[in-house]
């Protein structure tokens, strides 16, 4: 296997599809009854029980900005997030779970949407079979947003 | 900095020192000034097996000088006294100083057990290393494997509460089942005891280490002070006692500072020129206590007020208790100081102990009386407030989210008559507690829940306790007051969320734990502490 191969795994967010580094997964599960944290950044709708683990969990489509926020009959998709402190576990709201691939990083090609809602937060496009873009989603981007929307949050809706 | 020298290397030190200081006190005689020796014998052998060789010439320097005294050929002199306590002062830090980096300190596993620090008490020398000496064994364990024990007994608690909450066991023919896993359950509950007697040590090395501070910087300011300590045996969470020395160091240098007058003003005042700072612990129920007293000036009042009214902290037409004048001195950045000292820099350090101590889970109180002195009380959970464990606490509903308040912070619950209640405009209500007006928070309101309003006479109260002050948290209803196991959030994906400080597993789903101190700053009732 060629070292820029991959596994990764797919799935679709507001009619988009993205993918994220297989080893990053930690398991896929069905929709769960998520508890709401106060003060919260808006696109962490809230955390899951996950067999006696708190797993905060992202609105990725409101995270995004794309289609499809808030939507009850999502997926959960447990990942890892990279961090230099250890990682820790995300669960993101997807509509659908797609596949399982290998892929050729090294055919990834930067994003070309610069600009775009959502850009900041693809590492690379992937072309698909049938000409549709993948996008390999940056989980530390992901996370990293996190705390500037915390902090923007705390500044203009509560004045602390 | 330098990691801190392990435990092996340490006791002995605070053993040693120990031992000095009651000679010093006249506690025991002079000959037993040989059983001190033995303790620098343990700590040289431990340097020596840590690969810290060097530090074998300046410890046999003080042993002999121990032994010397033991066998009455040097008279145990103040001069000597001195000497020796500042030499075990010097090797305390070569030691930190010799010490190797983290990480590549040799294997600690094979030295020789030290005796946790417990004094010398003369009827009992302890044992020379290695020899069978009466007592309790004491083994020596990696803080990190105590840790990880902890980890895991916390894992089975919470899977446990998991499955002893399933439905099937409410069915008659599982009764045979629950009974079993009560009992499982009662045997977790031993099991944490254990684990937790396991990780408190006695405060007595923490307070000698401060007895010595004290003394140098009293001497610095030029205070004639003694400095003394009782309740030394009390025990805390050995995490909480090496996070408690940045507070008690504020503290103390607080009282030597502004607490205790010059020998010239106590003259003048009628008082021993020499003052007193005492250290002292207690244990009540699920309470420490470490208190730091002084027989000083005490706090003035009006000059407090002054001062407050000028940084315009208070209201000039209200009337305040001394309570709460007292708290103003904790408040960030406030300084009553004439002149700006050496020691207490620009005045800051009470606010810096006060969340400290916050962090901690703990409080701080003041008592003071005008020319008799003042007393700083931190008041603590004898454990880490972890983030993850299982607490009691008291179950709230507000819409359709529930809350747990932790039981520490409640005061009690109530259910309000309309006469209670006084609105005092906008969002502000009161309530008359016993003739006291308390001021309430709107739960739904501060941790904006998407709920329909509920007139307060209809809702219930939890009291408590929040920076000094009641209030009171108003709730849709209470669902009850149990012990819940708590997960810690994971503060990466919700850095911004202070009101929150953990999540319950209540079986059928989550529900937030609130950080009482927090919902009260941020419904306006406290200022936003830092």
């Amino acid at each position: 296997m060629d070292s820029a191969t991959a596994s990764l795994v797919t799935f679709a967010v507001g009619g988009q599809h993205y993918a994220v580094d297989s080893r990053r997964v930690r398991e896929i599960t069905g929709r769960h009854a998520l508890a709401r944290v106060p003060h919260a950044p808006d696109s962490l709708p809230g955390v899951m029980n996950l067999r006696g683990a708190v797993v905060p969990v992202m609105d990725l489509a409101r995270r995004l900005e794309v289609e499809g926020g808030g939507d009850p009959e999502h997926n959960v998709l447990i990942v890892e997030v990279p961090d230099p402190e250890g990682p820790w576990s995300l669960g993101l709201l997807v509509r659908e779970v797609l596949d399982v691939r290998e892929a050729d990083l090294s055919r990834a090609q930067p994003a070309p949407e610069l600009g775009r809602r959502g850009a900041r937060f693809t590492s690379g496009l992937l072309r698909e079979e049938d000409g549709g873009a993948l996008r390999l989603l940056d989980l530390r981007a992901l996370a990293d947003s996190l705390r500037r929307e915390a902090e923007r949050q705390s500044c203009t809706a509560r004045g602390m | 900095m330098s990691p801190a020298p392990p435990p092996a290397l340490l006791a002995p030190l605070e053993e040693l020192e120990a031992a000095l200081l009651e000679l010093e006190a006249g506690a025991w005689p002079a000959a037993a000034a040989g059983q001190g020796a033995q303790r620098l014998e343990a700590f040289r052998q431990n340097a020596r097996e840590a690969g810290l060789a060097e530090m074998e010439p300046p410890a046999q320097g003080v042993a002999l000088l121990l032994e010397l005294a033991g066998q009455g050929r040097l008279e145990l002199s103040p001069e000597l006294m001195d000497l020796l306590l500042s030499q075990v002062d010097f090797l305390r830090r070569l030691l930190f100083l010799l010490l190797p980096p983290e990480g590549a300190a040799p294997d600690q596993a094979h030295g020789p057990a030290a005796a946790a620090p417990s004094g010398l008490p003369p009827e009992a020398p302890a044992p020379a290393p290695g020899s069978a000496g009466a007592g309790p064994k004491v083994l020596k364990v990696e803080a990190s494997r105590l840790d990880a024990l902890v980890e895991l007994i916390g894992e089975l608690a919470i899977s446990y509460s998991i499955g002893a909450r399933h439905e099937a066991l409410q069915q008659e023919a599982n009764q045979g089942l629950a009974e079993s896993l009560r009992e499982t359950g009662e045997i977790i509950d031993r099991l944490e005891r254990q684990v937790a007697a396991i990780r408190r040590v006695p405060l007595r090395g923490l307070f000698l280490r401060m007895q010595r501070v004290a003394a140098g910087l009293a001497a610095g300011l030029g205070k004639v002070v003694e400095v003394g300590f009782s309740g030394a045996d009390t025990e805390l969470d050995k995490d909480l006692v090496e996070e408690l020395a940045d507070p008690l160091v504020h503290l103390i240098r607080n009282a030597l500072d502004h607490g205790l007058e010059s020998p010239a003003q106590r003259h003048a005042a009628g008082k021993n020129p020499q003052g007193r700072l005492r250290l002292s612990a207690s244990r009540r129920e699920d309470v420490v206590q470490v208190e730091v007293s002084d027989d000083g000036r005490g706090l003035d009042r009006e000059r407090i007020l002054a001062k407050a009214a000028e940084q315009g902290l208070v209201q000039p037409e209200r009337e305040y208790g001394d309570q709460e004048v007292h708290r103003l001195i904790l408040q960030p950045g406030f300084s009553t100081a004439a002149a700006v000292s050496e020691v207490s820099g620009r005045g800051v350090g009470l606010d810096v102990a006060a969340s400290a101590l916050a962090r901690l889970g703990g409080e701080l109180d003041i008592a003071s009386r005008p020319g008799r002195g003042t007393s700083f009380i931190m008041r603590l959970p004898p454990h880490r407030a972890a983030a993850d464990g299982i607490s009691d606490g008291v179950v709230v509903e507000v819409g359709p989210e529930t809350y747990v308040i932790p039981s520490l912070h409640v005061l009690e619950l109530i259910s309000p008559r309309p006469e209670d209640l006084a609105g005092l405009g906008g969002d502000s209500e009161l309530l008359n507690l016993r003739g006291s007006h308390r001021p309430l928070l709107r739960l739904a309101r501060v941790l904006e829940v998407e709920a329909p309003p509920r007139p307060a006479d209809q809702s219930v109260v939890v009291m408590v306790e929040a920076g000094g002050r009641l209030v009171g948290l108003v709730a849709d209803s209470f669902r009850g007051q149990q012990q819940v196991v708590v997960r810690g959030l994971e503060p990466r994906a919700f850095p911004g969320v202070r009101v929150v400080k953990g999540c319950a597993i209540l079986g059928e789903g989550l529900a937030m734990v609130l950080d009482v101190e927090a919902v009260a700053a941020a419904g306006g009732c406290l200022r936003a502490a830092a």
